[in-house]
């Protein structure tokens, strides 16, 4: 029988609390046993290795502990975590180790511009968090496209949700993948292709066994590691350069003397096209720009555009937007929204304090300071390998994006346990965020694509058994997207956003605020917005046709999404209004108090069922 | 829940979800005409047009989520529309 669930409150996991605390201490007294071991060592060791290895085993132990034999822990953690842990798990699967390094680079290589991104990340999770996710907290639903189905009672919306969602997560996964695989690989001193594998195996189990209940575990840790690894590093050379460890306030100094510099070096802004996105990519850079010239690398229509399609898209991700019902209340869930944003804020206030140190650090080096450490520095990829010591400046150093975040411990002569620690952090997270990712494709595809219209009391194994399967898929086809040489994991990120944001934002936002939006106004902006979306990355990246006005695919979710959103809003305009039970659906979910919407239907259609067997029985006798 | 109820609190709610974004959303939107006005200020030892950004967006993010959490609490509360209290 389907487990239905009888409370109508639902008390939280009053162990999640223990369970994190003891994930955070095991982690501090790794660096920590790991900073006596590097003391206590002459030469080559493999710390790197143990940092970063136990952690991803910790992960797949948490994955584990966690594991749901019933459907609705599998599904939804029951909705019994916490909101500030669904908001620490919100925060590390929307940032993921791919954004917070690919913004962490952006801002040392092209300064300024970077902050497209933050701007776009945060705003995302705060429109979520308005918008989108109390609605469908009260729905309580497992997944957007069964929401959206529900919404306007249409399997053909249902379907289309689950089928166009599916790309932009499995992107998501390969980025992840790739990121975790490549920092695994280089302090193991092995190559990227044989790590792939095994992470990707680790990530599979830990999903298959924890579920939503695990993910919601492992994204509470990965929330914590990752606040860690950004916090701690910046803030002690913070402390090393003004006294004082509030790096996000007392940089002030650090980033007008860099302005100084950087003039003197004669750093010149250059002049983009006004919808050029100019973000650096995986291969290693030389700094050319001034930190503080603003639209030197993105132009002002490509920096707005990146911003809004950032915000949109993270907005509707399907991950992001599942934990939503993982909260025992509606309430919960908007306090759960809010600590998303407190975590993602405090990131991305401390990370340009990080590019600045970073920057005069680097000036130090070429200058002919010392660059002894060169050699670890090109072994974890945090910089290419030079022939000859770098030239004045930033001249001859490049510096790889992904590594940005390992750079500044290493610049800044920390001890090397202190990079292999963010390195560790990163790490984390990845695992946090692919878990996340591929259990909403898991979810959604097994849910809403087969197992939608099964008989329930009849599909209890299958409901249990396929969304592991088809997870363990995904996770297959986001390693093989990640072992494709030159996979670029932050633009995989970009332009999964963009994806969400050009199909699925628009129709979910109209859905929750607008009662007239009909079915076939959904499937016009899902088929309209994705198409765009999709196949101007297609034409632009595979195929290499000449992009239009220079806008970048990655930019581009808010023209698919405003293309899309007035192509459903006149297509609902011009049909048939919207049916009394669909109106009554939208008002329901908007009152946050009452029976979960999700739980209730399924309460009802299981009493249904049992009036139909005993009115059965009755009659044969 | 009644018409009665249910009216005056959804349109406090959109009320308040236009309070709630349209500041961050005006701000993002016409950044690129108001840094040229904050060029010459300073905020903290910070040039006033690179805090607005940097530390701006994600003061204006908080304030505005941790706003939106406590009023919405308190017209969830003043209407009757959750049955948590």
């Amino acid at each position: 029988m389907a487990t239905i669930p009888q409370m109508r409150t639902r008390h939280t996991n009053p162990r999640l609390a223990y369970y994190l605390a003891i994930f955070a201490s095991a982690f501090v007294a790794l660096i920590v046993v790991a900073l006596i071991l590097s003391q206590m060592e002459d030469g080559q060791s493999d710390l790197g290795a143990i940092v970063v290895i136990l952690p991803v085993v910790a992960m797949v132990m948490v994955g584990a502990l966690s594991y749901c034999g019933d459907v609705e822990r599998y599904y939804s953690a029951a909705r019994r975590v916490p909101a500030f842990f669904s908001g620490l798990a919100t925060a590390s699967i929307t940032l993921g180790a791919a954004g917070v390094s690919g913004f962490a680079g952006a801002l040392l290589i092209v300064g300024f511009d970077a902050f497209a991104i933050a701007v776009g990340l945060l705003l995302g999770v705060l429109v979520l968090a308005v918008l989108i996710a109390p609605y469908f907290r009260k729905y309580g639903g497992h997944t957007l496209a069964g929401f959206l189905g529900r919404r306007f009672q249409s399997r053909r919306v249902r379907v289309l949700v689950a089928l166009v969602t599916a790309v932009p997560l499995t992107l998501l996964v390969a980025g992840e993948l790739k990121i975790l695989s490549d920092l695994v690989a280089r302090h193991t001193g092995r190559e990227t292709a044989s790590v792939l594998p095994l992470m990707a195996f680790a990530v599979a189990l830990a999903v298959g066994l924890g579920g939503m209940r695990g993910a919601s575990a492992t994204g509470a840790a990965g929330g914590l590691t990752l606040l860690l690894a950004v916090v701690v590093p910046i803030a002690i050379v913070a402390v090393m350069r003004t006294n004082l460890p509030l790096a996000p306030l007392v940089y002030g100094n650090d980033l007008s003397g860099l302005a100084s510099r950087e003039a003197a070096l004669g750093l010149v802004r250059s002049a983009p096209m006004t919808l050029d996105v100019g973000l650096p990519g995986v291969t290693p850079l030389v700094i050319t720009q001034p930190f503080l010239e603003r639209f030197s690398s993105l132009g002002v229509g490509g920096f707005l555009l990146l911003a809004f399609t950032i915000m949109a898209g993270v907005a509707a991700m399907p991950s992001v937007v599942a934990r939503a019902a993982t909260t025992p209340t509606v309430l919960q869930t908007r306090k759960a929204m809010g600590w998303a944003v407190v975590v993602a804020a405090v990131i991305v206030l401390f990370l340009p304090a990080g590019a600045v140190f970073a920057r005069h650090y680097l000036l130090d080096i070429g200058q002919g300071v010392d660059n002894s450490w060169f050699t670890g520095l090109a072994r974890l990829a945090i910089a290419a390998p030079v022939a000859a010591p770098p030239a004045e400046g930033y001249g001859g150093w490049p510096v790889a994006r992904d590594g940005a975040l390992m750079l500044l411990p290493a610049v800044a002569r920390l001890p090397e346990v202190l990079v292999f620690a963010v390195g560790a952090g990163l790490v984390v997270t990845a695992f946090a965020a692919a878990s996340a990712h591929a259990l909403a494709i898991g979810t959604s595809l097994a849910d809403d694509l087969v197992l939608a219209y099964a008989p329930e009391e009849e599909s209890e194994l299958a409901r249990s058994v396929l969304p592991r399967l088809v997870a363990a898929g995904a996770i297959a086809v986001g390693a093989m997207v990640a072992a494709r040489s030159g996979t670029d994991p932050f633009r995989l990120m970009l332009l999964a956003l963009s994806m969400i944001a050009g199909s699925v934002f628009p129709v979910v936002v109209m859905a929750i605020w607008w009662k007239r939006f009909s079915t076939d106004g959904a499937t016009l902006a899902l088929v309209l917005g994705f198409g765009l979306t999709a196949g101007y990355a297609i034409l632009s990246d595979i195929v290499g046709l000449p992009r239009i006005l220079m806008l970048d695919p990655v930019a581009a979710g808010l023209v698919g999404a405003v293309a899309g959103g007035l192509g459903g809003v006149l297509a609902s305009l011009m049909g048939p209004k919207t049916s009394q039970e669909t109106r009554e659906f939208v008002r329901d979910i908007r009152m946050p108090g009452g029976e979960t919407v999700f739980d209730r239907e399924r309460r009802l259609a299981a009493a249904s069922r049992r009036r139909r067997a005993t009115a059965n029985v009755g009659a044969s006798t | 829940m009644k018409k009665k109820i249910r009216k005056p609190y959804w349109r406090r709610t959109k009320l308040l979800l236009i309070m709630t974004l349209i500041l961050p959303l005006l701000v993002i939107f016409s950044m690129p005409a108001l840094l040229g006005l904050l060029d010459g200020f300073n905020v903290l030892g910070f040039p006033a047009s690179y805090f607005a950004v940097a530390h701006g967006t994600a003061l204006i993010a908080v304030a505005a989520v941790l706003r939106y959490v406590t009023r919405q609490e308190n017209v969830d509360r003043w209407h009757g529309a959750n049955d948590e209290f």
